[in-house]
């Protein structure tokens, strides 16, 4: 393997992206987002994993043992607080157009212009040298893949240098990708495709290469623990070693904690390339679970690298890579080799998309509009040259980043340069966090801050690398800043015990905290930031009514502010937004004068092109502002304010008639619905009772009518008369029973009953009736007494009823019914088995429904009041049983109910 | 009612944030194997497991969203 | 004999037939009981009554049903169809004249009554 095929597979990598890229953006022309989701989101988070994760974790996990895990715990913790933090910083910049951390921090300070600055050189200086390092890996794997030697390339050699080729074919990449539409805060869809891709590719290769390690090189995770537990030294990288003291472990992990929100590529992927904030949701989880998967084969490749190649001087930075190929498996090689590619590609992509729109924004773009003395003009020609001056920033980045890993970066291991940027990184923290949480944070502190953590920062850290790359005398680093002892870089008043990065992250913090506070409480705000404090602080309630108010106040002309657009926005575009928007809040556009909220609007709109700073400007060079006063904000403020109560008080109070509509038909469906089941009833009832009364009175009506039939056939009708007067009491008697135990007022007469006495009395009582139909009655009780405590003439009627149904079903002469108990343990079940007709399937249930028999007309009659059952199953559950059949047809019951044990 | 998951997520935070670091840490933090794996590695990533599936029962609920 | 009509009764409650076949045969019909919807078929069809006694709910095939079929059958459809029955609703009423039923008494109905208008029903 050798140099060249790297090279080919890397280009030919580059070329798949492209696909990737071109892929997404088509299927987003044809509306069909591939990146519309929270899975591909969490992935693009996953840009988290550089180089740094890639290589640089093992060679950390061999010397500092577990501490590599800190960079992903924070991360972690961080993705937890997704929801509550990052939701509200998405939402703010969605509202507002912003489209990078420069961007967001002057915004809420005033839209001031100096701290963007700032902000953006803080971030070009931090970063850069991450880029670089990436760009290190890059051509690092390359020599190992190679198997060359490190050969030193200077800066005069670059056209025969590898890296230097990708570097440009990156830079065409982004340039196509990333400066497709002037509007920053728009999404790049296809980058953003790209970037998840390449997160699947460098998880798969590093597993790949951590399970031919752990399986292919060594017996499983316990066997390369085992042998590593057999060195003294390897022994060392199970615990937190010397070099990491807790304090370390902690400040590395809050570090990263805030660097996963921070970092200008993490801030673009989480934040501006956000599609909806419920992604957030499925991101919170599935992205630690990603940084959990990349991190589990971290330390048994270190230590199966330590053990494979001892002391031979093998850079721990590149065991991932230089395993598989010591052992001769070229193509996993390649493969981990592309993995890595992947990790270092997608973090230049982004990290070069969201530096330079920074860069040309808040620093390039103004210095050429100053210079060109603006004065709108609608040739649209500035689209395309704000185009170019970011495509300049890119090349310019990549550039910078180049220059830095050929002379400064060879001095320094992948991890420290990477956990620079963090620490640089973090010092936008309190000016963010402050700003969305507390209103008070005021420009001057948020400036001073990040101003004096910014030093603190470089003195500490990059002052040190100057030192080791002799850019600098070393007696700075013994001797401190001007020889004054307390002010050594990596002990600043003498403090010491801490390694060099959580000893510049705890003082720059704890000085950029300090001022940042001290200085808002003692400085009083403009007009603009009282104005973005209360929007930013309370988003939540701004972003419902968007539009609704504002702060511009002032003279300006319709025909400027349209040039104005026209210019950077292109004369169609322009004349289609402001079209919109008037539409939308019902402006005239036939007017001379621009209505305020125009004004506003087209600030908005350009704060998407060029920065809320420069924007501000823009839009005051063709209009007459006036200094808003303080109370006029306010009153605007209040008056918002206002609106918004009076908005939420009409929508709770919508919202409780809603409910209460709904509760109301609820009801009325509820009365309805029982007024109709009461008249079911009453119908059943009635009808229930027609038949008898009909047969009696037309057996009445004979004998009346008829003096001189036989005295033996008045006889009968007179008997059947006297029967059927005794049916229909019963059936009332049974009706008006059933009323008593739905209604609740039958009070259960709770004694001590024994079952056995129970069952005997019911046999008993129904003796007559199944001798009358010559079937056979049969009790079997078992030996023990069985003492229930339950209601004994209510349980009499369940025995009685479900006796003489028994009795009525079966055959004459053969019928038979029998009685038995059985018990468990919780409860005592009686059966009541016949060998009658059964009961067809299906209508095991509804056969305890009231007058079920009326109902059906094929299991009307025999005889009864169709009540029966319906009874009795009332009467078993106010005792708290069960009562069912079972049955098969024509070959009987089985009717059981159940009592608990008491 | 309205159900808010940011005082759950915020409370796990903190939790999590104290779960590993000094001195619950110190728990695991010695050379020497556990069921075969170095201890503090199987102390951290059981909490790293555990703490995904929290944030997933958490932010899998659909709540209301607290737009005031 | 003056008034030979046939008629046949049906019900599934033994005394309303019992109670109905003997005042029918007292008013000089000649008359026969079903007790179920088989029944009644299978005597319709042979001895083609000139009226039917008819109720509604029985445990086979129900009183409409009959009704239908003899309507639809040719050689009864002349045959009168009187329904007795305990469904009172308007629609269960409906139905029956609908089904072409000469006449629909509810239960409880008085016997003289019902006497009267089935010797009107033969003679018209």
């Amino acid at each position: 393997m050798n140099n060249i095929i790297a090279i080919i597979s890397a280009l030919l990598y580059l070329a798949l992206l492209f696909g990737v890229a071109y892929y997404a953006e088509y299927r987003q022309r044809k509306g069909h987002s591939v990146i519309n989701n929270g899975y591909v989101y969490a992935l693009s988070l996953a840009v988290y994993c550089t180089a740094w994760t890639y290589y640089g974790s093992v060679g950390r996990a061999a010397t500092n043992g577990p501490e590599f895990l800190t960079i992903y715990l924070g991360p972690t913790i961080a993705a937890v607080l997704f929801w509550p933090v990052l939701r509200k910083i998405i939402r703010i910049c969605k509202t507002q157009r912003i489209n990078s951390i420069a961007d967001l921090i002057s915004t809420r300070y005033g839209k001031n212009f100096s701290i963007a600055v700032v902000v953006t050189i803080l971030c070009v200086l931090g970063v850069i040298p991450y880029i670089a390092l990436q760009l290190k890996a890059i051509s690092n794997s390359i020599h190992v893949l190679g198997a060359n030697n490190m050969a030193e390339v200077g800066l005069g050699s670059f056209l025969q240098d590898d890296t230097f080729y990708i570097t440009a074919v990156l830079s065409v990449f982004i340039i196509l990708f990333g400066t497709r539409s002037i509007d920053a805060s728009e999404k790049h869809e296809g980058l953003v495709a790209a970037v998840a891709f390449e997160s699947i590719i460098k998880l798969v290769a590093f597993l790949a290469a951590g399970i031919f390690v752990v399986y292919g090189l060594f017996n499983g995770f316990g066997d390369v623990f085992t042998k590593a537990m057999a060195s003294p030294q390897l022994k060392q990288l199970f615990q937190l070693g010397n070099n990491t003291s807790y304090a370390t472990w902690l400040g590395l992990m809050m570090v990263s904690m805030l660097a996963v929100v921070f970092l200008p590529r993490q801030f673009q992927v989480s934040v501006v390339e956000n599609m909806q904030e419920k992604h957030l949701n499925r991101a919170a989880w599935l992205f630690p679970l990603y940084l959990l998967l990349i991190n589990v084969f971290v330390l048994p490749i270190a230590l199966g690298g330590k053990l494979v190649f001892g002391g031979s001087g093998v850079d721990a930075d590149t065991f991932v890579l230089a395993l598989p190929l010591h052992f001769g498996q070229s193509w996993l090689g390649l493969l981990v080799f592309i993995g890595g590619f992947s990790a270092a590609t997608s973090m230049i992509i982004v990290e070069t998309i969201a530096l330079s729109t920074m860069m040309s924004n808040n620093i390039l773009t103004p210095l050429f509009l100053s210079a060109k003395k603006f004065k709108p003009v609608a040739d649209g020609t500035l689209s395309s040259s704000i185009l170019n001056i970011r495509r300049f920033s890119i090349v310019l980045i990549l550039a910078l980043a180049y220059v830095y890993d050929k002379t400064i970066a060879q001095y320094f291991s992948l991890v420290s340069i990477g956990l620079v940027s963090f620490a640089a990184v973090a010092q936008f923290a309190p000016a963010v966090l402050g700003g969305i949480y507390w209103k008070g944070a005021s420009k001057n502190g948020a400036m001073a801050g990040i101003c004096t953590g910014f030093v603190v920062w470089f003195f500490t850290l990059v002052i040190p690398s100057m030192v080791s790359a002799k850019i600098l005398d070393e007696s700075i680093m013994t001797q401190g800043l001007f020889g004054i002892g307390w002010l050594k870089p990596f002990s600043l008043f003498g403090i010491e015990g801490m390694d060099s990065i959580t000893h510049s992250v705890f003082w720059s913090l704890l000085v950029n905290i300090t001022t940042f506070v001290v200085v808002s409480l003692n400085t009083k705000q403009q007009a603009q930031e009282i104005y973005q404090a209360e929007i930013f602080v309370d988003i939540f309630k701004h972003s419902a009514t968007p539009d609704s108010n504002t702060v511009w106040k002032g003279t300006a002309y319709l025909p400027d502010l349209h040039s104005l657009l026209e210019n950077f926005l292109g004369p169609q575009r322009a004349q289609k937004i402001l079209n919109n928007y008037a539409l939308r809040n019902k402006i005239p556009l036939d007017t001379k004068r621009a209505d305020p909220r125009l004004v506003s609007f087209a600030e908005k709109v350009l704060a998407g092109v060029i920065g809320s700073a420069s924007a501000r400007i823009m839009v005051s060079s063709v209009t007459k502002e006036e200094e808003l006063k303080i109370d006029e904000v306010i009153n605007i403020l209040r008056e918002s304010q206002q609106m918004m109560e009076l908005n939420r008080e009409l929508k709770k109070k919508s919202i409780e008639l809603q409910k209460a509509t709904q509760q109301l038909t609820l009801v009325n469906e509820q009365l309805k619905e029982m007024d109709s089941m009461k008249d079911e009833f009453l119908y059943t009832v009635t009808h229930e009772l027609r038949t008898p009364i009909t047969s009696i009175r037309a057996m009445a009506e004979i004998v009346y009518d008829n003096d001189d039939m036989d005295e033996e056939q008045r006889q009968t009708f007179l008997g059947n008369i006297i029967k059927e007067t005794e049916r229909l009491s019963h059936l009332i008697t049974q009706v008006l029973n059933l009323e008593r135990y739905e209604s609740g007022r039958q009070k259960l007469n709770l004694t001590p009953v024994l079952i056995n006495n129970l069952l005997s009395e019911g046999i008993e009582a129904l003796q007559p009736l199944a001798d009358e139909k010559k079937a056979s009655l049969e009790l079997q009780l078992p030996d023990t007494m069985f003492i229930v405590r339950c209601d004994a003439d209510l349980l009499q009627q369940v025995m009685y009823n479900l006796l003489s149904n028994a009795i009525k079903f079966v055959e004459p002469a053969t019928g038979l019914v029998k009685v038995s108990v059985h018990t468990n343990h919780d409860d005592i079940q009686i059966w009541v088995d016949d060998n009658g007709r059964g009961i067809p399937s299906g209508l095991n249930e509804l056969i305890f429904d009231k007058f079920f028999q009326a109902k059906n007309q094929t299991l009307k009659k025999p005889q009864g009041s169709g009540l029966g059952l319906a009874i009795c199953k009332k009467i078993v559950e106010m005792h708290n049983g069960k009562i069912w059949v079972e049955s098969e047809e024509d070959k009987g019951s089985r009717f059981i109910f159940t009592l608990p044990n008491s | 009612m309205k159900q808010d998951k940011n005082p759950k997520l915020i409370l796990f935070s903190i939790l999590l944030l104290l779960l590993l670091s000094y001195p619950l840490i110190t728990v695991a933090n010695k050379a020497a194997l556990v069921w075969g794996l170095p201890a503090l590695y199987l102390y951290i990533f059981m909490v790293w497991i555990i703490a995904i599936a929290v944030i997933y029962s958490i932010t899998a609920q659909q709540y209301k969203e607290p737009d005031e | 004999m003056s008034n030979a009509y046939k008629i046949l009764v049906v019900d599934d409650d033994p005394y309303i037939l019992m109670s109905l076949e003997f005042l029918m045969k007292k008013n000089g019909y000649d008359v026969m009981v079903a007790r179920n919807g088989t029944e009644a078929q299978e005597l319709v069809e042979k001895q083609v009554p000139h009226l039917v006694l008819l109720d509604i709910m029985m445990p086979d095939v129900d009183g409409y049903e009959i009704c239908r079929y003899i309507k639809k059958t040719p050689h009864l459809k002349d045959v009168k169809v009187v329904f007795m029955s305990a469904k009172t609703k308007e629609a269960d009423i409906k139905k029956g004249y609908d089904l072409g039923a000469a006449l629909y008494v509810t239960k409880p109905f008085s016997t003289r009554e019902l006497v009267k208008q089935i010797k009107e029903l033969l003679s018209s």
